[in-house]
């Protein structure tokens, strides 16, 4: 139980009279600070029976909405509270998250002002796999006088249970006819010093490589395979602009040359390159085909890149939030002044795309995390035309300063130095060259 | 809204401490500003919670002049103070907490009677900050027990 500042200045002032009735002997002094310390008191029996009837008036359902996840998808959980507040009382509701797993957004927290019933919806997100226990749930009751808060997680406010799976067993199982397909421990020319795995030998492995004392204890030839060694070149980032930017102009054009030239140099002089692109895909524009799933990731492939990937990062809001983004829009646009569909379409993509930067996908950031923390050992160069929603650029930055690696950001058209200025101090970097 | 007869009743009680006070006072006039404030008080609209607190702590003086006055006066004045105080205050006690009320001024009626049979203001002192001691401790497993019970015993 913990006193408010306006309890706290009625105990001071009592301490001061009390103080003053001590040296100057008066005893209408200390009758004086009886009041002031009567009522932090009397409010304190209150504030006892009052939590004891919120305590016991709570009433709390959870659900979720699958108890079976694979390790690291996203988790809908919905807490409905029906709870008493008494008059000059607030609660706050605190959901109290199992350990080894992160809300998608912010803590999830249910604030009472009135008695009934209120509900909410989160999403968490289980890191670690294994039987998950909803913990349950903190009240914090104040009042002028005192706050105080109580976890409940006996049983009746714990739970459900979710079984949390890892990936792997999620994934599609392999077949003969693409074999190594999903295989990403990859073995190279070169060998390395770590033993993989053991296996059984096939017909044309190096004898060297058979392990004489496995062979012997199972009664067949088993070999040793080594991890591969392979050179990690720097990271070239190119950063597209928006599908509805021109691409023929005379700077995009020199960016992609020289990026070209970049990639080409580093496949010469290290054998490999590592490029990433952003391409900004306009999920907006596959709406039309959005409720057939194999047509729109048909279509977020062809638009994202003519070519197989080896990572993918979405930077996107969950699709049930995209769907009622739409939905509401879409009723929102009709009252006002119908238009065509491409003017729908067009505003759409107006308010997805200034959601971006403030929408927090940790998917994306940890995909980038990975990307960065794997990838470049020697340094990383992104080619930008630093125009629009540079807030991707900014993940990659902190990612990388938090990592210490050295980071060169490419751009043309940046010929006024007082632009250039304003960039280089808003995106935290020492410099940006100029594509000439 | 306030619960009138409550009202009246307390402030019936402070009157009746100002009476019993104003036949032993030599300097009368001092009541009539510290009165004043405390009347002003009840109609001092401030946001939040300061106007409360305006309201207590108008009362402090109001108290520590009658108390000099006449010290059972000052007494009386307290009770119907905190009657006041505590019963027009609706967020503070609801219907069923009167009961509360009775053990507290009881206390501070024993309280007044040790602070007049002291000589020297150390003893009350003490026992003063003892009580709130034990307020403090008893409140402290109260609370204690209450949120233990909805707590996972594991």
């Amino acid at each position: 139980m913990r006193p408010t500042r306006f309890t706290r200045a009625l105990l001071v002032a009592a301490g001061f009279l009390v103080l003053a009735a001590l040296l100057l002997d008066d005893p209408a002094l200390l009758l004086g600070s009886i009041l002031l310390l009567v009522v932090p008191c009397a409010a304190a029996m209150i504030f006892c029976k009052r939590l004891k009837r919120v305590l016991s008036a709570v009433k709390l359902v959870r659900r979720v909405s699958r108890d079976l996840v694979p390790q690291g998808s996203v988790l809908e959980v919905e807490v409905s509270v029906q709870c008493e507040v008494p008059l000059g009382s607030s609660i706050v509701f605190w959901e109290i998250l199992p350990v080894d797993t992160a809300p998608e957004n912010e803590f999830p927290k249910i604030p009472f002002t009135f008695s009934g019933n209120q509900s909410i919806t989160y999403r968490i997100i289980p890191r670690v796999h294994g039987l998950i226990r909803m913990p349950g749930t903190r009240l914090e009751l104040s009042d002028r006088f005192f706050s105080t808060s109580a976890d409940l997680t006996a049983p009746a406010y714990a739970g459900p249970d979710i079984q949390v799976q890892p990936v792997p067993y999620f994934e599609q199982r392999k077949t003969l006819a693409d074999p190594g397909k999903q295989e990403t421990n990859r073995v190279r020319v070169f060998k390395g010093m770590e033993i993989r795995m053991f296996r059984d030998y096939h017909e044309g492995d190096d004898i060297k490589s058979v392990d004489w004392k496995l062979s012997a204890k199972h009664g067949k030839l088993i070999v040793r395979e080594y991890t591969g060694i392979e050179k990690q070149p720097g990271l070239i980032i190119v950063d597209l602009p928006l599908h509805s930017l021109p691409r023929d102009t005379p700077e995009f054009i020199r960016m992609v040359k020289h990026a070209t030239g970049e990639v080409s140099r580093e496949i010469e002089t290290q054998g490999t390159a590592s490029v990433v692109l952003i391409s900004g895909v306009n999920i907006v524009a596959g709406l039309v085909s959005e409720r057939n799933r194999l047509h729109c990731m048909t279509f977020i492939r062809e638009h994202a890149h003519p070519c197989e990937r080896l990572y993918s990062a979405y930077r996107l809001r969950m699709r049930n939030d995209l769907r009622s983004l739409n939905v509401s829009i879409g009723r929102e646009k009709k009252q006002q002044d119908p238009g065509t569909m491409q003017q729908y379409l067009d505003h759409l993509e107006n308010v997805v795309s200034s959601g971006i930067p403030k929408y927090k996908n940790p998917e994306f950031y940890a995909r980038c995390s990975l990307l960065v923390r794997n990838g470049p050992s020697g340094g990383i160069r992104i080619y930008s035309m630093l125009k629009g929603d540079l807030s991707h650029i900014r993940i990659i930055l902190s990612i990388a300063r938090q990592i210490g690696i050295d980071v060169k950001i490419f751009s043309p058209g940046l010929s006024d130095a007082a632009v250039r200025s304003r960039l280089t101090r808003s995106l935290g970097v020492t410099g940006i060259e100029a594509i000439s | 809204m306030t619960n009138l007869p409550d009202i009246i009743a307390s402030v019936t009680v402070v009157i009746l401490g100002v009476m019993l006070s104003l036949p032993l006072s030599p300097s009368w006039i001092v009541l009539v500003p510290v009165a004043l404030l405390f009347i002003a008080s009840r109609f001092v609209r401030i946001s939040g919670d300061q106007s409360f607190l305006v309201r207590v702590f108008s009362g402090v003086p109001f108290v520590v002049v009658l108390a000099t006055l006449s010290f059972w006066g000052g007494v009386i004045i307290l009770c119907g103070i905190i009657g006041i105080v505590l019963l027009g205050e609706e967020k503070i006690l609801s219907k069923d907490s009167y009961a509360l009320i009775i053990p507290v001024l009881i206390l501070v009626i024993i309280l007044g009677a040790i602070i007049d049979a002291s000589n020297h203001m150390l003893l009350p002192v003490v026992i003063l900050t003892a009580c709130a001691f034990v307020f403090t401790g008893l409140f402290g497993v109260m609370v204690y027990r209450e949120k233990r019970a909805y707590r996972c015993s594991s």
